[in-house]
């Protein structure tokens, strides 16, 4: 890998490049920047008596196939390349593991997730500084703050099942993920 | 434009993914209705995507990128974007569960208060449609656990104030209210409980055999 400045590509192209012309090596490149990402992610999830390493395979499949499958419906006004991957991510782990738990009923996350449609995204250069502001600020972050939002985000338990695995009551761990937010500008004025 | 949202507790579960199925139908619900929560989660959702580039990367098997391109050979067709329009009323979250609208349900009658089940599959929370007639009324109630309610058409009003289409509703133990439909129009809510509510009053002799059913 040579290329360590993630920000140097531009991904959203490479989509474009595969809903409209099918190509190949956009996305090779695009597999090969974020399907070790992807893998990352599945193995951060806490399951109980899965097989992680099958299960990380499985998604980085699931998931580089609905890039390709569903390029056409990406729209960089409304979401970041990698926001759009993530939230792709995000949905085929909840099915995933309700398949391994005999959920296979005919809900899918993506019924209850809904792509973002109309409405008022930020413009492209608001999410662009809002990344950039998040990833400045999410490095900075104390150890039990940026602990809590790994373990909500990455881990995939929810505020309550983190309270409970730290022993603390709900009102810290949500006012420590509130801290957290604050400080990376996440949460709109209220 | 919905008055009453879910907290950033909820938001950021759901974004994240973790919350629990059967809570994730209603906060979706009310985003699907609610445009500022739709914008509160892009933002939710860029810090995951934070999160994800940020992750170590981990070696990937060559066969791998091999087995996704011929997976894509057997199928190139892009897949077209939701094309089938929920029937009328019928939120495009819950356009799978009600295909052909309220009143093709199988409500169970409970005196003038209509309610049906909804399998999700979730096996914490039950997650039902409740029906109020025009002025009807839920006795008062308190709760063992946790309640979320959207109201998906008219409005009802309790102690917290008025919800009306698309408005979300939280109640845990803490909280008694005794909601009543508005005397304009029937009132439809989608609700998930992951315990059995508890009646105040006269009707507190059936809390021993209330129980819930998720599905």
């Amino acid at each position: 890998m040579e290329a360590k400045d993630t920000s140097t590509p531009d991904w959203a192209e490479h989509l474009a490049a595969i809903a409209f012309h099918q190509d190949r090596e956009a996305f090779a490149r695009l597999f090969k920047h974020y399907a070790p990402k992807l893998k990352s992610y599945a193995l951060s999830t806490a399951t109980s008596g899965v097989s992680l390493a099958q299960f990380s395979d499985e998604l980085v499949q699931e998931v580089m196939v609905k890039v390709w499958q569903r390029a056409v419906q990406f729209d960089s006004s409304k979401a970041g390349a990698t926001t759009w991957i993530f939230t792709i991510a995000r949905n085929t782990r909840i099915d995933l593991l309700r398949r391994q738990n005999r959920h296979s009923n005919h809900m899918d996350a993506d019924d209850v997730w809904l792509e973002a449609h109309d409405g008022d995204p930020d413009t492209e250069f608001q999410q662009k500084r809002t990344h950039q502001v998040v990833r400045e600020a999410v490095s900075q972050l104390p150890v039990e703050q940026s602990q809590v939002i790994a373990k909500v985000y990455l881990e995939g338990k929810s505020h309550s099942e983190v309270a409970e695995e730290l022993g603390l009551p709900l009102g810290t761990v949500k006012s420590r993920v509130r801290l957290a937010m604050g400080k990376m500008k996440v949460l709109l004025e209220q | 434009m919905a008055k009453h949202h879910p907290d950033y507790q909820f938001l950021t579960d759901y974004a994240a993914g973790s919350l629990s199925f059967g809570q994730s139908v209603c906060v979706g619900t009310h985003i699907e209705h609610c445009a500022e929560c739709r914008q509160q989660l892009e933002r939710l959702n860029g810090l995951g995507a934070v999160l994800m580039e940020d992750l170590e990367p981990t070696e990937v098997s060559e066969n791998l990128l091999n087995s996704v391109l011929n997976s894509i050979e057997k199928d190139l067709s892009p897949t077209p974007a939701r094309a089938s329009k929920p029937a009328a009323g019928v939120p495009f979250t819950l356009s799978k569960l009600i295909p052909d609208g309220f009143d093709s349900l199988n409500w169970r009658r409970l005196g003038k208060i209509q309610t049906t089940t909804l399998a999700v599959g979730d096996n914490d929370f039950e997650v039902s449609l409740v029906r109020l007639p025009p002025g009807e009324k839920i006795g008062e109630h308190g709760h063992r656990g946790n309640e979320l309610t959207v109201v998906l058409k008219g409005a009802f009003s309790d102690n917290h104030g008025v919800f009306r289409s698309g408005d979300f509703a939280y109640c845990n133990g803490d909280n008694q209210h005794q909601p009543t439909a508005t005397e304009d129009m029937e009132c439809i809510c989608l609700t998930a409980v992951d315990a059995p509510v508890r009646f105040t009053g006269l009707r507190s002799v059936l809390n021993p055999f209330l129980g819930i059913h998720p599905a």
